[in-house]
């Protein structure tokens, strides 16, 4: 074992890393199979993968391949294009034809794809990815090194606009990607990141590696990828078909479905009535609100996986009233979390304690750690005298989506006790997230933003909490998505030295003393994080239950 | 009748030329901006003000609108910056699966509404009539999306008679039935109970009038009163009604086609609108207002030769 692998066998050996966290970081870091093997046997586990199986009943049988799997997914309404997408129904369009480097599986463990090794320089701030050889493009020319570097020198070329730019922001900058030869590709990094690996995985949705002469626009043409499936037809509204694809480097073996459908629709319960009648097979991304009828149908099953996906109540830190840290520690006293919970997921949700380490991740605080915030009315009260206030008149901007709506009325109603009279302005959603130098999303005095999931503490912090993604006035700077313009230097020395750390143990420390900043400071209340929905008939077998935004099909398969 | 049709014609184009610039002026002050929404909330602001430029969204609303116009009357009407597809063939497609579903829903409700309205209007007063009546505001006042997540629930989830969603059916009539009913019976929930009503009200008022006393003194057999002298009459305002109900039809269905998921011209114009896909809002929401036009004067001409009175007036 090298010295970061005994650091690791170490870490399980005591407790202090649990088998999953263990695998998380060790895949992160490029530990090779075998060397997992033996650090699991010394722990007494095994090192069968996580890959946290499939839908359908539990005793499948034999797989049988063949037939056409249907997927229902709200539609991307616009042209899809691996470069610029950002919605769900674009990524998962894309997900079918096209592949990444690495691929996370359901507990965030990364999984070869195009590459098939990964690991750190001496400091993570050099990354070497070992590319899969023999691999073919669906048009049938070879897959080279030269079609990532071009990839990647794409979406980190600020002229190019893609959505990519704000998870590489200070950690990949344009033109630092290096062909070492006809296998091997370096990542040089602005600064040590530890979680590299995270953002050439499908959890930077727009790192689909195309080929090098990939013109912008043509995706959706078909027959572009190198993924399980080729896409053959594709209408914005409608839906979109594909075909096994035979070059697949997966193996004669893979896919098991010999074609693919996606449909899409337009709203949640036409998706919902579509599954129970049989029309689909799956749908991969079950909001809770909408889809209640799922639960007790016996023809479907729901898996629940925890997540990182949450909704911030941002607080303008720069503006009145939000100034005081007072103010937004009695708003953060005010609410009910278990209630929220309850009342707006059906408890399919984890408690959030103001911070942005999601309990999925490896190494977030514990609340024995950062002591777990409770309401306490009686609190908030006291901390609004102590800021020289007994009430305070707001207005609360949001979007109309998803569960966000009702969460705006419950904050509402909890915190007019604490003395806090919330106006609601619920916008739709293009409005809400707006254009140029209008986005309220970024400006609202008080707001609540819905956050996908993300991999890695970092990809959650970095664009949303450090003092350079603050937005601009003119909200010139692309990608500073900082909604509650905060800045503590402290916060971001403590997570930058956190990215960069390879030592569990330190980590940890990093993890706990950034949490606690974030937690007493509270420039957005995280009152939860919701648990990833997919639903699917009881036939559908070998489809990994989450993340549920991230869709492979390539072991899908139909009793 | 020549001079009135030709009058009518004139009237529906002046309509149509107001309607184009509203439907136009409308849309360029929708919330959003095209390119914006195109590239995404991640591009820089030079990029939105290049795409802009480049689709023409920065020009004057005068100088765009009779650009616009004269590219729609010469059948150029663009590509979505949105969808990047050709608008045209975009548009008619959605139409003709809007009109099939319209004509089908319209065979179904005109006969049944007539029916039930002339049935309580010889039953005036009577338990049929009451029925008929109250049955009828009662199905008004459902949603479209109550009935219509009901029927689907039943018959395509429970009773797997249908399919969940509904696609444009082939040529086939049993095709064209087993894609069309469910979708359709939602609107004749909303459609019925309204025609039927004012079916009610006409037949009611020609069985009072002189010309049917008349006829009933003359010693003609009822079915020829009804079918010959109070139908001609007392559908007239039904003709009307229907036509109006149109326009509705083929491009006022948003919940329904979501809900069934039928690839209609409303959720074109609903996703064209949320997404400023201008191009395509447009001309689809001009479609529409043709339709409408053209109903109505098909309504206004059939009254009119019904009505003599209607033309000679003119």
């Amino acid at each position: 074992m090298n010295d970061y692998e005994y650091h690791l066998y170490e870490e399980a050996k005591s407790g202090r890393m649990s088998r999953q966290q263990l695998l998380v970081r060790a895949t992160m870091m490029g530990v090779s199979l075998p060397a997992l093997t033996a650090i699991l046997a010394a722990c007494g586990s095994s090192s069968s993968s996580s890959s946290g199986g499939g839908g359908g009943s539990s005793s499948a049988g034999a797989v049988k391949r063949g037939g056409t799997g249907v997927f229902g997914i709200t539609s991307p309404a616009q042209d899809v294009d691996p470069i610029t997408m950002f919605n769900t129904g674009s990524i998962m369009t894309t997900q079918l034809a096209a592949d990444y480097l690495v691929f996370p599986d359901p507990n965030y463990v990364m999984q070869p794809r195009l590459a098939t090794k990964w690991l750190p320089g001496a400091k993570p701030d050099e990354w070497t990815f070992t590319i899969r050889q023999g691999v073919l493009w669906q048009d049938g020319s070879p897959f080279t090194v030269d079609d990532v570097v071009a990839s990647f020198d794409r979406i980190t070329d600020p002229k190019v606009g893609s959505a990519a730019l704000s998870a590489f922001a200070g950690v990949l900058s344009n033109g630092k990607i290096e062909k070492v030869d006809d296998q091997t590709v370096k990542f040089h990094l602005d600064r040590p990141y530890g979680d590299f690996p995270t953002l050439v995985s499908s959890f930077n949705y727009n790192s689909v590696i195309l080929p090098k002469d990939y013109k912008e626009g043509t995706f959706t043409k078909g027959g572009i990828g190198t993924g399980p499936f080729i896409l053959k037809t594709f209408s914005a509204d409608q839906g979109a078909s594909y075909v096994k694809n035979p070059k697949y480097w997966g193996g004669p073996t893979l896919p098991y479905l010999d074609a693919v459908q996606i449909k899409y629709f337009a709203d949640t319960p036409p998706i919902v009535l579509a599954i129970q009648g049989g029309s689909i097979d799956v749908f991969p991304q079950v909001p809770y609100q909408g889809s209640q009828a799922l639960f007790s149908d016996a023809n479907i099953h729901v898996s629940e996986t925890p997540s990182s996906e949450y909704r911030t109540l941002q607080m303008r830190v720069d503006q009145d009233p939000w100034k005081s840290k007072e103010v937004r520690q009695a708003l953060a006293y005010a609410l009910d979390r278990p209630g929220l919970v309850q009342g707006l997921l059906g408890g399919k949700a984890e408690l959030g304690n103001d911070h942005a380490f999601a309990p999925i991740y490896p190494g977030s605080p514990t609340s024995a750690e950062v002591p777990q915030r409770a309401q306490d009315i009686a609190k908030a009260k006291q901390l609004l005298q102590s800021a020289g206030m007994s009430s305070v008149n707001v207005t609360l901007t949001t979007e109309q989506f998803l569960e966000i709506p009702q969460y705006a009325q419950y904050v509402k109603q909890m915190a007019a006790p604490a003395g806090f009279n919330i106006t609601l302005d619920v916008q739709p959603q293009t409005k809400f997230y707006g254009t140029g130098a209008n986005q309220p999303w970024l400006q609202a005095n008080f707001g609540i933003t819905d956050w996908g999931a993300r991999g890695v503490a970092g990809q959650t912090i970095d664009p949303a909490y450090l003092c350079s993604s603050v937005p601009k006035p003119d909200l010139s700077n692309a990608g500073a998505w900082n909604s509650a313009h905060w800045c503590d230097p402290q916060f971001d020395s403590l997570v930058k030295q956190f990215e960069g750390e390879a030592d569990e143990g330190k980590r940890k420390t990093l993890a706990v003393q950034a949490a606690t900043i974030q937690n007493e400071e509270v420039p957005d209340v995280i009152a939860y994080w919701i648990n990833e929905l997919r639903a699917t008939r009881n036939n559908v077998h070998g489809l990994a239950v989450g993340p549920t935004f991230h869709l492979d099909a390539r072991e899908m398969w139909k009793a | 009748m020549g001079r009135y049709i030709l009058k009518r014609l004139g009237l529906s184009l002046i309509t149509l030329v107001i309607v184009s610039f509203t439907v136009f002026a409308a849309a360029e002050v929708l919330p959003g901006d095209v390119a914006r929404t195109v590239l995404g909330p991640y591009a820089s602001q030079q990029q939105v003000d290049q795409l802009n430029h480049k689709l023409g969204t920065d020009q004057p609303l005068v100088k765009r609108y009779l650009t616009w116009a004269g590219d729609f009357i010469k059948g150029d009407w663009g590509t979505s910056p949105i969808l990047n597809v050709p608008v045209r063939p975009l548009v008619l497609d959605r139409l003709k699966n809007s009109l099939i579903l319209a004509g089908f829903a319209l065979l179904l409700i005109v006969p049944i509404s007539v029916l039930l309205g002339v049935l309580a209007a010889l039953n005036y007063g009577g338990a049929a009539d009451r029925i008929i009546t109250i049955t009828g505001l009662s199905f008004v006042a459902l949603p479209e999306f109550v009935v219509g997540t009901f029927v689907i629930v039943i018959f395509a989830v429970h009773l797997g008679w249908f399919p969940v969603s509904s696609s444009v059916p082939d040529a086939n009539p049993v095709d064209i039935f087993q894609q069309l009913l469910l979708p359709s019976i939602p609107l004749m929930f909303v459609l019925c109970g309204y025609i039927s009503r004012m079916a009610r009200v006409g037949t009611v008022e020609s069985l009072r009038s002189n010309y049917t006393r008349t006829a009933v003194l003359k010693g003609l057999p009822r079915r020829q009163v009804v079918g010959r002298h109070v139908l001609r009459n007392s559908l007239l305002p039904t003709i009307t009604v229907v036509s109006v109900q149109v326009g509705y039809l083929v491009g006022g269905l948003v919940v329904v086609e979501t809900l069934f998921s039928y690839p209609g011209i409303g959720q074109l114009i609903l996703n064209a609108a949320v997404s400023h896909d201008l191009p395509v809002l447009e001309p689809a929401v001009l479609m529409i207002a043709i339709i409408y036009l053209v109903a109505n004067f098909i309504a206004d001409v059939l009254v009119a030769v019904l009505n003599p009175r209607v033309r000679l007036a003119t």
